[in-house]
């Protein structure tokens, strides 16, 4: 490794401008030469487009192109000339020294400082390049170095919290714990899922003597063991080159993450295209598709996965969900403890037999199921079920824990949000419940049971200090404009119009939706509605009870 | 592991605690063409050992052929020098070559390697991994595990030379695709417990491509990982029996792909510990809390992940007192485009990554290691480290490597073959000393598995490494001439064997170097549990046991350049 073999990079622009000048000019170099023959057909054939463009025109896009390509098929070699090209034609382009410093940066640190400091002196407006850039002298023992490009990343993006981490390990390094935890904790704030953080802040805590924090963060580094990266536009459009088999099926993966199930279904069928006969790419699809509510054909493409792999138990899980979907509750638990017969530590299986076994109406099975799975791995949702499960038997106090460490692992997880709110309002605890919400709230601004929950909250608490009128009305009007169809809407938005003091306008209201409730059937909304509309017409604003067992919102 | 800071009054030894081990004759001599000044030299051919690893190369790209092979060198025959036992994967297709089985060499008087395989009833048919070695009925002998894909085996050794297959009867057995092992005491009764690293649970039929969309092996992502294995030994009166206690002790709540493994005390309490190096997924430090409970805090200690928070392709694991501060460190071998991760043992702070503070990390890029391990080349008192290469996934032919029989060796050796790496320790660095290793760092093998010893008894310490689908290869150090050293055995007479988990500090010169005794480190490898400190110019020193059940005894005035068996006493002195 030398950082001499580099330096004639820097000089390369000049020599680039020359030629750019004249567009009749052969390339300097062709293309790097490259077997194709025992690649999959499709990523030849996009090496060879890209290389034939860069013969046609050999322009900067042409080769930082072509350089992309080879980039995104892991030849990194071939990619880093090809940048090297294309930064000699296009010298204020920040992106092809850039690119080349990733390709380079886990194969010739030293080389890609080099490039990292010539993309620099582009002055990208990229903070994930800072960071990139951070993170590699910080490996190359440099941390001052790395503090002030993370230090501008955080100038381009305020609060990333992958900057914060940057920062935090060399306040480490500087022996400075305190503020590391101060850093860690803003960059928590920013990206709750960001494991690396997590992990790194429950070392500092067990460090600093404070072992329920260290516990927490140590959990939540468990839920979130996926190892993150920043988002980048630039590395986007490079791994957006990537057209092989196992590429797409790693696209379909992140597709299926980002709740995109149509373009994820997309990408798996190309995958059995290039390669048919493959059971996990058809458990893929089958997945994208269940997703989408395409039972039938999400069964038929894992029972195919299966005829070709019997035991995979990642097929009879997500067959016994799709399964369970359709109505078959017996097959479902079938295929799930098959699932769980080969291979005991399937946390997301046993999940999910809790999950049918509830719906079967056999609780005492589900919460077995539920811990068990909880045993082999922290999760929110987990929690969130088995909340609801011991709640349903009556065992509220046991629920409302597990509700609250949903939230611990995932203040998103807004089912348990919602329920532990309203399990507090039950038992009078109303400023609990608001504060919930409000937390629930900021996490998931659009929420709309959360909005409604919490409109009600502020309509009908039974202390003064906590009700709010106006924001209730607000909420409330948000509710109502989404789902105005709802007998429940025209009684939340019936109860805000009277705390906010238009006790005509919420009997008005309230009678709306009584109508709408007869009309519909719903006997038990009719009887509540009555007794609201009473109180409305009596000049009183409706109250919950200040004892525990409060009137819990109507429901459609 | 911090050394307390006031010294607990030793039980001083006489010098008839300890015995001195006889010295013994030279190695046959090497050819004069052979005379270079390399730091190591290869034996292997001139001391007879002869051993081809194959793992049925096919084409198929069958994910188990390229994770092995490891092996063994211990003393099995209790004549006092090392033997070397090596394990070989085999065929997996339907019919399987029978001469394809796990081979024992005896070393015998006069530095050659018998093959004694057939006589001891150790050739294994398994699809080998590793070995874990472990003296598991208190006889003296030196028992062995062997690691398979597939059912592992359990040999007792009869003390005779021989060995016999108790498995089944031992209660062991387990059928997933276990890895490295290790025997320690884990519930400090007395006896070995034995921990099993287990990898993924492998579905052949998943056919992998490279990037670029090009057949090539399966990494561990396209694969579950599979809870560990930890057995209690209950054996008793001269039966062998162990019992699966995984769950109880907290282990199986992990699905987990384990590789390599070290089995000492690493935050200090005196229990041994479980450090699991993980094939991609962040690695695991099972910390022993008694009873036989485990927990697994190696996120909590900072030796999980590397600097940047992320997992990394752990395949061995290096351990020793690398700064000298009474603590041991870890060094994780990984994948090329990831370095060897170095983490420092800090004590109560847990761990660091200091991979670019110790010169470890841009050395390590461009290959992928597995068999790892901290020892003191030169004898001059820093350790120094040896990482044995090879790739896992195809790159730029390199050289071309050793002609086989098999059609498909050329193309194998021409993808996957890389260079060794061995580093200098020097003024809290490490610098790259791969030049001046020889053929131990110039040939372009598939190398795996990686076991240092006193082979030939000289002082210095040797190396012993296997390839992928190539020779066993074994390496004479010549780089230690004229320097001190003292090498120790530990043994508890009370329990008939080596006292693994007994930690041993030796003092000289000023300086102080802790020495764990263990069995097990690096990649699918089991070693002599002996320690091995250089001295440098010292000539003599102070050595201090703590014994694992917590008594101390201290032997002063040690003179150097001996190889010397402690005893524990149990005279009621303190």
């Amino acid at each position: 490794m030398s950082r001499r073999r580099w330096l004639p990079f820097a000089l390369l622009p000049l020599l680039g401008a020359a030629a750019c000048n004249d567009p009749e000019k052969p390339p300097r170099v062709s293309p790097p030469a490259l077997d194709l023959s025992a690649m999959e057909p499709q990523v030849a054939a996009r090496i060879e487009q890209a290389r034939r463009a860069v013969e046609r025109g050999p322009t900067a896009r042409s080769w930082g192109r072509l350089g992309m390509v080879f980039h995104a098929h892991a030849l990194y070699d071939q990619a880093v000339a090809c940048y090297r090209e294309a930064a000699a034609r296009g010298p204020g382009d920040y992106r092809w020294p850039y690119l080349a410093a990733l390709a380079l940066v886990k194969s010739d640190p030293a080389a890609a400082l080099d490039l990292f400091a010539a993309a620099a002196r582009r002055s990208p407006p990229n903070a994930a390049f800072y960071v990139h850039f951070g993170d590699a002298l910080l490996q190359a023992g440099e941390p001052q170095q790395a503090a002030r490009r993370y230090r501008r990343a955080l100038e381009l993006q305020p609060e990333m919290s992958h900057a914060l981490y940057g920062l935090a390990r060399v306040a480490i390094d500087d022996g400075d714990a305190g503020k590391a935890v101060g850093l860690l904790e803003r960059a928590a704030r920013a990206a709750p899922n960001h494991g690396e953080v997590h992990a790194l802040l429950a070392q500092l805590y067990g460090r600093l003597g404070e072992p329920e924090q260290a516990a927490r963060h140590e959990l939540l580094a468990r839920a979130y063991p996926e190892a993150t990266r920043p988002r980048d536009a630039v590395v986007e459009a490079m791994e957006a080159e990537a057209v092989s088999s196992r590429s797409y099926t790693q696209r379909g993966l992140r597709l299926i993450d980002e709740g995109r199930f149509a373009e994820a279904e997309e990408t798996f069928r190309r995958v059995l295209e290039i390669r048919p006969g493959n059971a996990r790419d058809h458990a893929n699809l089958g997945g994208a598709l269940a997703r989408q509510g395409k039972l039938e054909e999400a069964i038929e493409h894992y029972r195919q996965a299966l005829a070709l792999d019997p035991d995979d138990p990642y097929a009879h899980n997500n067959l016994g969900m799709a399964l369970a979907e359709s109505g078959d509750l017996g097959a479902a638990s079938r295929e799930l403890e098959t699932a769980i017969r080969i291979e005991a530590t399937y946390a997301e299986a046993h999940h999910n037999l809790g999950l049918v076994r509830a719906r079967a109406g056999d609780l005492e099975a589900a919460i077995a199921h539920y811990r068990d799975a909880l045993r082999l791995a922290p999760s929110a949702s987990v929690h969130t079920d088995l909340g609801t499960a011991l709640a349903s038997r009556g065992q509220l106090a046991a629920a409302i824990d597990h509700w609250r460490r949903a939230l611990e692992i995932d203040p998103r997880e807004l089912s348990a949000c919602y329920n532990l709110s309203l399990a507090l309002s039950q038992r009078g605890d109303h400023r609990g419940a608001i504060d919930n919400l409000r937390q629930g709230l900021a996490v998931a601004p659009n929420s709309s049971r959360l909005a409604s929950l919490l409109a009600w909250e502020l309509a009908t608490a039974p202390e003064p200090e906590l009700r709010d009128g106006a924001e209730a009305l607000r909420l409330a009007r948000r509710v109502y404009e989404a789902y105005g169809d709802r007998p429940s809407s025209f009684d939340l938005l019936a109860a805000a119009l009277a705390e906010s003091g238009d006790l005509a306008q919420a009997a008005s209201t309230a009678r709306r939706g009584l109508e709408l409730a007869r009309a519909r059937g719903a006997q038990r909304l009719v009887a509540q509605l009555q007794a609201r509309l009473a109180a409305y017409e009596q000049g009183r604003p409706f109250r919950q009870p200040s004892a525990a067992g409060g009137a819990a919102p109507a429901r459609d | 592991m911090k050394l307390p800071a006031k010294v607990v009054p030793f039980a001083l030894l006489a010098l008839a605690a300890c015995r001195q081990e006889s010295a013994r004759e030279p190695l046959p001599a090497a050819p004069a063409a052979a005379a270079e000044t390399a730091w190591f030299e290869d034996v292997s051919e001139r001391v007879g050992l002869r051993f081809d690893h194959r793992s049925g190369l096919d084409g198929s790209f069958f994910f188990p052929e390229h994770v092995g092979s490891g092996g063994a060198l211990f003393d099995y025959d209790g004549d006092g020098d090392l033997d070397a036992y090596l394990v070989m994967s085999g065929e997996h297709g339907a019919v399987r070559d029978p001469s394809l089985v796990n081979r024992l060499f005896r070393q015998e008087a006069d530095g050659r390697f018998v093959d004694r395989t057939a006589a001891s009833g150790l050739g294994d048919t398994g699809y080998g991994m590793g070995v874990a070695l472990g003296d598991a009925d208190g006889d003296g002998a030196t028992d062995v595990y062997v690691t398979n894909y597939g059912r592992d085996a359990f040999y007792r050794n009869r003390g005779d030379g021989t060995f016999a297959d108790v498995t089944a009867a031992a209660g062991l057995g387990d059928e997933r695709w276990a890895t490295s092992a290790c025997f320690f005491d884990a519930d400090a009764d007395g006896d070995l417990d034995l921990y099993v690293a287990t990898y993924v649970h492998h579905d052949p039929p998943r056919a992998c491509t490279d990037a670029a969309g090009r057949p090539e092996y399966c990494g561990p992502a396209a694969f579950r990982g599979v809870p560990d294995l930890l057995y209690r030994n209950d054996g008793g009166g001269g039966a062998v029996a162990f019992t699966d206690v995984s769950r109880e002790a907290g282990i199986a709540t992990r699905a987990n792909k384990g590789l390599g493994l070290a089995c000492t005390d690493l935050d200090g309490d005196h229990r041994p510990d479980v450090y699991v190096a993980n094939d991609g997924e962040p690695n695991q430090l099972w910390i022993n809390r008694g009873d036989l409970r485990f927990e697994d805090r190696a996120t909590l200690l900072g030796a999980a992940t590397n600097l940047l928070g992320k997992p990394e392709a752990s395949m061995g694991v290096a351990l020793g007192d690398v700064d000298r501060d009474g603590r041991l460190d870890l060094l994780l071998a990984h994948l090329d485009r990831e370095t060897n991760t170095f983490y420092q043992n800090l004590g109560d702070g847990g761990f660091r990554d200091a991979t670019a503070g110790w010169g470890l990390g841009a050395p390590s890029l461009p290959y992928t290691g597995f068999g790892a391990a901290f020892f003191d080349a030169d004898l001059d008192g820093d350790l120094d480290l040896l990482v044995v290469n090879g790739r896992v996934r195809r790159g730029p032919a390199l050289a071309a490597g050793p002609a086989g029989g098999d059609g498909n060796l050329p193309a194998y050796w021409r993808d996957y073959a890389e260079p060794n790496l061995f580093l200098v320790q020097e003024d809290g660095r490490f610098r790259d000393a791969s030049a001046g290793a020889g053929d131990l760092c110039r040939r372009v093998e598939v190398s795996r598995g990686l076991m240092a010893g006193d082979v030939d008894r000289d002082g210095a310490v040797d190396v012993l490494l296997t390839n992928c689908n190539g020779p066993a290869r074994l390496y004479r150090n010549r780089a230690a001439a004229g320097r001190s050293w003292l090498s120790i055995r530990t043994v508890d007479k009370a329990l008939g064997a080596d006292a693994v988990g007994a930690e041993v500090v030796v003092t000289a010169g000023g300086r102080q170097w802790l020495l764990p005794v263990t069995s097990t480190y690096g990649y699918l490898t089991g070693v002599e549990p002996r320690v091995h400190v250089g001295l440098g110019d010292g000539r003599r020193a102070t050595v201090a046991v703590r014994w694992p059940d917590g008594h101390r005894q201290r032997l002063a005035e040690v003179p150097a350049r001996r190889r010397l068996t402690l005893y524990r006493q149990r005279s009621g002195r303190p």
